[in-house]
């Protein structure tokens, strides 16, 4: 008895050093029991929401692309006003997909060329005389996109006839139906790279199941939050109402998105709060079903409010359906909204700040992924 | 003693036997070298040394003193924050910086260093200015004579850069003309040579000097016999040395999670915790371990740990400046800086990694791989301004293919 109790210590003494000489290798347990197996969300991902989300995209742009081409080809007040039309259904649509910037989307950086917004006007009228202008650097990012159509085909002519005359009858009219053509043209071939890259980068993305920075499922969270974070909480909602730190206080009603436009910038935002919400539920584009996604990952895990025991996956659901109630409240043009009464943005804001702050920490720790977006080394 | 034996005791029987070899390797550690010579210390039984063992208290002589001695190390340490804390502190006063007083720096030249005293540092700078040390003649020291002189010139064309550059800290920067980017100086070509300056010195300093001199040829010095008038051994200070260049902490990113670092570190300290969330809570028991090898006289050991070290090491930086790369693709104004100063922020920082990367040799890496790196992402008339997103593609697949990432 004394012998083999010997013996077990001497193992365990053996084993300690042996798992202490090969620490570190422990911390991704690659699940494989149900819920768990991140390669089963990263392909419902692909497959049912991303690949179809561009698909339908795909419609609504080529849909504008064609209205932009009538246009550009006869500009008149009738083929202006269907252009308008599809411009926004292609808008609304964009935001069903701006937040998969990931994979394709991120090595095109599909979201700098779409959508950067409020749109430099000053840019655009520089733009409009030099055809040969380079629209990949970061400076012709706001110069090009829906916010550049937006202000090219809202904003140019006091009414619909002084538009049409900017692209038939003014100087350089011929030079500015160019521009137009390009941008249009530009974002078709960047959407097509995005779109044709993803069957190519699809065993790439499910494969890389880890949970490591440049893992798929990293990324993805990475991805998602930044978005939520940048580009809902502080772009739509946030630096218009002046709620943002940087903001100060300061209502920007002309940095509301389609600022031009004016009357859709709410349902812009109201679309993309609607796609982060159906896309952490894994809701699948074609049937509508629910499944595997950060929710269900969540589920898994039993990842949960440490003193309430509430699943955390339904307090960000709350959240989520808090913030709903807030945006049912705003007016259709938030850039009337935020002079008018911005009490209730900056209150739509403060509970996206919450949102933000539980997916940030709380839903990245649950799942040990790490944010690696942000610039904290302080210098 | 039973006769017959079931497989399962047989089994337990050779387990045993094997156990026994592996006791007895173990005790190997305390041996003489090869030449007969004796260990000069008690063997340390690894199991009791702990990851949250504090590095300077775990090593000790038959009487108990400590035979880690930190200075040097921390010493060259507190001149590379001193020198990055001249450039930050003059460009956030909108002070002009002088070429000279950076060289003096670098070298250690006419007393150079002045008392810091902020939350994160703390330099006396008398005790620079007497100590026999200084950066410039260990920067690139593994590299032989030409190339080692090459890149202590290059950090004093940077030197030169930043200075020039500081004559514009009132003027706005845009693409042809130095100035100041939000709260950051960049040169005519959008350049933060401040960024450059520090993270190439992450890599010519600290990956160099730590990775490449103390724990390579720096493992083959002398370990049976103490130094003249000190209580430790060549090949024991050439670890503490490293220990010392990389963090000021008795145990190095105590507290730390992947989230939060919870510790003050600067350079690589702060990087490798940074951009290398698999690799960081692997550095503190590596080099316990390896101190461990060393009093063991443990070769294999010690090669291991150092191993372990410079690859977790390398793969920092690397991810470093892929990390960087990713920032100006997905920059957003902040605060004061508008997007193109997050954007030249970002640049200057992976520029200074990328030129790091010539030191990462357990991959592989050297020159040619960094400075063509460099030349295809900011070699165009005017670098930043230039950059596109297909040329920050370039660089990061680059280098994702070099290191494996």
């Amino acid at each position: 008895m004394a012998l083999k109790m010997n013996r077990q210590f001497v193992y365990v003494w053996f084993l300690t050093i042996f798992f202490w000489s090969c620490g570190g290798n422990g911390k991704d347990p690659s699940p494989e029991d149900n819920g768990k197996d991140r390669k089963v969300i990263l392909t419902h991902w692909v497959d049912n929401i991303i690949v179809p989300a561009y698909g339908n995209f795909k419609t609504k742009f080529d849909a504008m692309k064609a209205k932009a081409d009538a246009f550009t080809t006869s500009p008149t007040t009738s083929t202006l006003a269907e252009f308008r039309v599809a411009w926004v259904d292609a808008y609304i649509e964009w935001q069903k997909v701006e937040l998969f910037e990931f994979g394709p989307a991120d090595e095109y950086t599909l979201r700098n060329f779409f959508n950067i917004y409020p749109a430099d006007v000053t840019g655009i009228a520089a733009n409009l005389s030099d055809p040969s202008v380079n629209l990949d650097l970061p400076s012709s990012y706001a110069r090009q996109g829906f916010p550049a159509l937006d202000y090219l085909i809202n904003e140019v002519g006091a009414d619909e006839a002084q538009i049409i005359s900017f692209y038939t009858t003014q100087p350089d009219a011929g030079k500015r139906v160019a521009y137009l053509k390009r941008l249009t043209d530009r974002m078709s071939a960047l959407l097509s790279n995005v779109i044709t890259g993803w069957p190519i980068y699809r065993e790439t993305f499910i494969t890389k199941t880890g949970l490591d920075i440049g893992s798929s499922f990293g990324n993805v969270v990475n991805a998602f939050v930044l978005y939520y974070e940048r580009h809902i909480r502080s772009g739509k909602i946030g630096i218009p109402s002046g709620a943002t730190i940087a903001s100060a206080g300061t209502v920007n009603p002309d940095k509301v998105e389609a600022y031009y436009k004016k009357d859709v910038s709410l349902a812009l935002a109201k679309t993309a709060h609607k796609a982060a919400m159906e896309f952490f539920n894994g809701k699948n584009v074609s049937t509508g079903a629910a499944g595997p996604s950060f929710k269900s990952y969540l589920d898994a895990l039993e990842a949960k409010d440490v003193t309430t025991g509430t699943m955390l996956s339904k307090i960000i659901n709350d959240q989520f359906e808090t913030i709903n109630t807030h945006l049912d409240g705003l007016a259709a043009d938030l850039s009337q909204q935020v002079q008018s009464d911005n009490q209730p943005v900056v209150e739509t804001y403060t509970s996206m700040q919450k949102l933000v702050r539980i997916i940030k920490v709380d839903m990245t720790s649950a799942m040990s992924v790490t944010i690696t977006y942000t610039d904290n080394d302080g210098d | 003693m039973p006769t017959n034996r079931t497989p399962a005791t047989m089994t337990r029987r050779v387990n045993d036997v094997k156990m026994f070899v592996c006791l007895i390797a173990l005790g190997v550690f305390g041996c003489d070298d090869e030449n007969g010579r004796p260990s000069l210390r008690t063997p340390i039984d690894y199991n009791t040394i702990t990851p949250s063992s504090k590095y300077p208290e775990a090593f000790v002589d038959v009487s108990g003193v400590s035979t880690v001695d930190l200075t040097e190390g921390n010493q060259r340490y507190k001149m590379f924050q001193a020198l990055n804390y001249y450039q930050s502190s003059s460009i956030a006063a909108n002070n002009q910086i002088e070429t000279i007083k950076l060289k003096n720096l670098f070298s250690n030249t006419g007393n150079p260093f002045s008392d810091i005293s902020t939350s994160t540092i703390s330099v006396l700078g008398a005790e620079l200015n007497s100590s026999a040390v200084q950066l410039k003649d260990v920067v690139a020291s593994s590299k032989a004579a030409p190339e080692a002189e090459a890149v202590r010139a290059k950090f004093e064309t940077w030197f030169n850069e930043i200075s020039a550059a500081s004559a514009s800290l009132t003027t706005t920067a845009t693409a042809g003309q130095a100035g100041k980017l939000g709260s950051y100086l960049v040169d005519a070509r959008g350049i933060e040579t401040i960024q450059v300056i520090q993270k190439g010195m992450i890599g010519a300093l600290q990956l160099d000097y730590i990775g490449n001199i103390l724990l390579d040829e720096g493992l083959t010095a002398d370990n049976y016999k103490v130094s003249d008038d000190k209580n430790y051994t060549e090949l024991e200070h050439n670890w503490d040395v490293a220990y010392g260049l990389l963090t000021l902490n008795p145990i190095y990113l105590e507290g730390a999670t992947d989230a939060s670092r919870n510790s003050v570190e600067f350079g690589a300290g702060a990087y490798i915790w940074e951009y290398n969330k698999t690799g960081y809570p692997k550095i503190h028991p590596a080099f316990l371990k390896g101190r461990a090898a060393i009093v063991n006289n443990d070769r294999s050991e010690l090669e291991t740990q150092a191993t372990l070290i410079r690859t977790e090491f390398e793969k920092a930086i690397a991810n470093a400046a892929i990390g960087y790369l990713e920032k100006w693709k997905n920059a957003v104004a902040n605060g004061s800086n508008s997007a193109d100063a997050v954007r030249a922020h970002a640049i200057g920082e992976g520029i200074g990694f990328i030129y790091s990367l010539r030191f990462a040799t357990i991959h592989d890496a050297d020159a040619t791989f960094s400075d063509n790196i460099l030349s295809g992402l900011v070699g165009s008339t005017n670098g930043f301004w230039d950059l596109d997103v297909a040329k920050i593609n370039t660089a990061s697949q680059t280098i994702k293919t070099k290191f494996s990432l």
